[in-house]
């Protein structure tokens, strides 16, 4: 079970899956700054994630693409199934366009590293945040 | 230990330059209209000829290297590598009509040229601009043969010398052209680069949100 950091009962929390711990960071600092009490859970891959109890109040995931290891569109993929409605970001810079359709396909949003507040703030703004309870 | 890297800095290493070649392939998947696919980045820190024993080609097919060399706060080369036998076919996919062969051979140089440079700048301008740092690039070379010449870039004086090398596999299935794209920088850039990578960890470790609890904090 990943750390939860700083959470309230109330609050919501955010899955941020990337094989970088800068990378996490980042993602991690710019959802405190938006959204001060929220929980981040983070993982390194795919198969972190699948040992993870899901938070029930986890209001969206943010998944790296290029990973050791199975990419972040399987794993995106595996969560969409279980998960239909979970809002899902697929934070990445290589937007070539077979990655952007995958992501379409699987109605994960793309949101192009290096990660910026304002592209962060509109998914956020976006995203039906209601947890996966 | 001025020639290993802390874990923080080899996997902030690894992510700018994952980062930065990802931002380069979308460019390359655009001139040769198809993926692109890579591997995520090693980050070694070896003695030269150990550096380009692991350069030398499997098969008895020759290398061609296309690189520019960069400098400024840190220096050193970056090189797209593929084998010869992927070249023409590389010029091919990214030439604007179906050219004859004769067309294909006579552009090659130039086109090997535009192409390394157009993606080595699109990845060092990434990497600097992350940084907060500027990088002059050199114009762009081609090199065939030996992996030698392309470390000779990373500033060594001898085999024995140590160079940091970032290494990403990549690969273009519907043309069947793989290659690798290599960062080597001399260990002179090292300090430059630590304290620019010092500086970037700093502004997203936040103390009071780390990952073990503040002493005193409860």
């Amino acid at each position: 079970m990943a750390a939860l950091y700083g959470a309230r009962v109330m609050d919501q929390a955010f899955l941020v899956v990337d094989d970088s711990k800068l990378a996490r960071m980042v993602v991690r600092q710019a959802l405190r700054d938006m959204l001060p009490d929220c929980a981040v859970i983070e993982a390194a891959n795919g198969a972190e994630v699948d040992g993870l109890t899901m938070d029930p109040r986890i209001a969206a995931a943010f998944i790296d693409f290029n990973m050791p290891g199975e990419d972040g569109l399987v794993l995106a993929a595996r969560l969409r199934a279980r998960h239909p409605e979970l809002p899902i970001a697929i934070v990445s810079a290589n937007a070539q366009t077979d990655i952007l359709e995958r992501a379409r396909s699987l109605n994960a949003a793309f949101l192009e590293k290096p990660l910026s507040r304002s592209a962060l703030t509109d998914f956020i703004a976006a995203a039906p945040l209601r947890g996966i309870a | 230990m001025p020639y290993t890297l802390s874990e923080m800095e080899a996997d902030a290493l690894t992510e700018l330059v994952n980062v930065s070649v990802s931002k380069a392939a979308v460019t390359l998947s655009k001139m040769v209209r198809g993926g692109v696919s890579l591997t995520v980045p090693k980050v070694r820190i070896v003695p030269r000829a150990v550096a380009a024993a692991s350069l030398t080609p499997t098969s008895e097919d020759q290398l061609v290297a296309v690189g520019e060399e960069f400098s400024g706060p840190f220096s050193g080369a970056a090189v797209l590598v593929f084998p010869v036998s992927n070249s023409l076919e590389l010029v091919r996919s990214v030439l604007p009509h179906d050219a004859d062969l004769e067309e294909i051979i006579e552009m090659e140089q130039e086109a090997l040229s535009e192409i390394g440079n157009i993606l080595i700048n699109s990845c060092l301008s990434t990497l600097a601009n992350m940084l907060r740092q500027r990088i002059k690039t050199s114009l762009p070379r081609v090199i065939y043969g030996a992996a030698t010449q392309v470390l000779a870039y990373g500033g060594a004086e001898s085999d024995a010398d140590p160079v940091m090398i970032l290494h990403v596999d990549f690969l273009m299935k519907e043309k069947g052209i793989h290659g690798f794209i290599l960062i080597v920088m001399s260990l002179s850039s090292l300090m430059a680069l630590r304290s620019s990578v010092a500086q970037m960890v700093a502004a997203y470790t936040d103390p009071s949100q780390g990952d073990a609890p503040a002493p005193g904090q409860g």
